[in-house]
């Protein structure tokens, strides 16, 4: 059996390609690169992130409750749940007034790559602010302790712990 | 043919067999593995041609365009239809049979099926042509597979052409059924839905059941070019099928087999005493048909073990077998090293072509849209969407990012409102269908 090192399916030996995420499984024999630029490096090596994935602290306010802590040992989707659609984001600032605040229920996703941390807005409607910056959708961007989030109107602290 | 294993540095060497009619190629992506009990996946990437300096002959077309006249084709796109069929006259050679059928809640044959047609009659008849009523697709449909049939000769490439733009209801268990039996009587399809409001499902089924293919066109000004493709790709075919037979060796099984070029779709394999078969569609002069075929072998030993054998055919419009010229087979093999074997370095570290992953990579994205789509009609609005994520991740990984963008969009939009837009969906659906022909360049449809 093979496992694919970003999601954990695993697959028959020798398969190639993962049919869940769609990574290049680290192959046996090494692939024949030369001619096909579109495969980056990054994606062959076979070296799997080893490290432990950070742990960060968002924090919507001073109070104890204001705050929400997560470990980032997968891509978590930041937004609003609305249960009628069956939206449940793994990050849900519906308690921490997304609705009033306009939270999208898919806004932004946080993960973490080589301990970066990293954020990308989901094409929001009302925007995910870096430093006060508007995120270009769908553009990652590196996140660093103390920075400042705007999740719609709703400002969070970034603590990495 | 059986292929001499050759320990070489610089990957898997290509199989080739070239004969009178067929050239055929095989990548593979191993030629050696280690020997064990466990389970082990081979693939191999198939591509079938036609001899270049080929002088089997043209087959006399006998053609039949299936044209909707409903309300929603007035204006802009009726006259680019009429625009798109002079276009194809224009094309036909003496011996051609044409026919016109135009269809909406029924269907009026413009033109019977006929040999050497007069152009300028056909060109007043087709400029009469008024919007009216709605979508009836078997309508159509019945009445231009009847045409084809009366203009049916032995040497004849039959083939319809239909063109729509609205939804068709409640009959279509009718169409796939008609489909098939055109399917089984060599009468093969090009099925146009055109702007966004049409069932992009019925139509590939439509066109797989029949051995042909569907497009889409998203705006009037592209029919004229979609048409004269198809002439020029028709014009080419030798043959109304390509079958292929794959009979896998001992302890190996058939997986999956995918075809590649010149669109991306699941190749459906019926078991028979000569192994696996389906038919691949049309061949044309200039096109390449591409397959990737995935086996699994199972308690490989030392030594060299036969993968399978791959047998191409092609079918004559009498729907007979193909003689021998037109006949070709390659047969896979690959070779079981022992680890302990103290050689098994050298040969262990032969490399996989890169064709191999980028094919599968298209075939996962495929797979992926069929995924998001059955869970969309499901109800699983989370799962389809991300889905469409993952999709969009890899889109953009192997630079396609026009269609990666339009997948995240269609993902937020999902998210938001539990649905896809229309126009979305369309791109999406063919987008992947058509991600091999990017680096490859223009080819049919």
């Amino acid at each position: 059996m093979v496992e694919c090192p970003h999601c954990h399916a695993r697959f028959v030996a020798n398969t190639l390609v993962c049919s869940e995420c769609g990574a290049l499984l680290p192959p046996g024999e090494g692939i024949d690169n030369e001619t096909s630029p579109e495969i980056a490096p990054e994606q062959i090596a076979s070296t799997a992130q080893l490290e432990t994935p950070p742990t960060v602290r968002l924090c919507m306010g001073e109070e104890p409750g204001q705050s929400i802590e997560v470990t980032l040992d997968k891509r978590l989707i930041i937004g609003r749940s609305d249960p009628a659609n069956r939206v449940f984001p793994e990050i849900d600032l519906a308690a921490h007034g997304g609705l009033e605040k306009g939270v999208s229920r898919r806004h932004a996703r946080l993960s973490s790559r080589r301990g970066l941390i990293i954020i990308e807005d989901l094409a929001s409607i009302n925007g995910t602010y870096l430093n006060g910056r508007r995120l270009t959708p769908y553009l990652p961007e590196v996140v660093h302790d103390g920075d400042q989030l705007q999740i719609g109107s709703l400002p969070i602290r970034i603590e990495v712990l | 043919m059986i292929s001499t294993p050759r320990r070489s540095d610089l990957g898997t060497q290509p199989l080739e067999q070239i004969g009178p009619v067929l050239r055929l190629r095989a990548i593979r992506s191993h030629e050696y593995l280690p020997a064990r009990a466990e389970e082990q996946a081979y693939y191999v990437l198939l591509s079938v041609a036609l001899q270049q300096d080929l002088s089997y002959g043209r087959l006399p077309l006998n053609l039949c365009l299936v044209l909707d006249r409903s309300t929603s084709m007035s204006g802009v796109r009726l006259q680019a239809v009429r625009e798109a069929v002079q276009r194809i006259i224009d094309r036909l050679s003496p011996d051609d049979v044409l026919s016109i059928v135009v269809f909406n809640d029924r269907a009026e044959v413009l033109l019977p099926s006929q040999r050497n047609v007069d152009r300028a009659r056909v060109k007043a008849i087709v400029s009469t042509i008024q919007p009216a009523g709605g979508t009836e697709l078997l309508q159509g449909l019945g009445a231009g597979i009847r045409e084809v049939m009366h203009g049916k000769s032995e040497r004849s490439l039959n083939h319809l052409i239909l063109l729509t733009d609205g939804h068709t209801y409640g009959d279509e268990q009718g169409c796939l059924e008609m489909a098939k039996w055109a399917g089984q009587n060599q009468i093969s399809m090009s099925l146009m839905g055109l702007g966004e409001d049409w069932n992009e499902a019925l139509l590939d089924q439509m066109a797989a059941l029949s051995g042909g293919r569907s497009i889409y066109i998203d705006s009037p000004r592209k029919v004229s070019q979609v048409f004269e493709q198809i002439i020029n790709f028709l014009s080419g075919v030798t043959a109304p099928q390509t079958q292929l037979y794959a009979l896998p060796g001992a302890s190996v099984a058939l997986h999956e087999a995918f075809q590649i070029t010149p669109e991306i779709r699941r190749v459906n394999l019926t078991a028979t005493d000569r192994g696996y078969t389906a038919g691949l569609g049309l061949l044309g002069k200039d096109s390449e048909l591409e397959l990737l075929i995935e086996f699994r072998i199972h308690d490989l030993t030392p030594g060299i073990r036969v993968v399978a054998s791959l047998n191409l055919e092609l079918v004559t419009p009498s729907g007979v077998a193909a003689d021998k010229l037109s006949r070709e087979e390659l047969t896979l093999s690959v070779e079981g090293f022992s680890l302990e074997d103290p050689s098994a370095s050298r040969v262990s570290g032969s490399k996989i072509p890169a064709a191999i992953p980028n094919a599968l990579t298209r075939v996962v994205l495929f797979k992926m849209h069929e995924r998001a789509i059955a869970d969309l009609e499901a109800g699983r609005i989370n799962a389809a969407t991300q889905h469409l994520e993952t999709m969009a991740t890899r889109l953009a990984a192997i630079g396609e990012t026009e269609l990666a963008r339009m997948a995240m969009l269609e993902a937020g939009q999902l998210a938001r409102t539990g649905a896809l837009s229309p126009e979305g969906r369309k791109k999406i659906h063919y987008g992947t269908r058509a991600l091999s022909l990017t680096s490859r360049g223009e080819s049919y449809g």
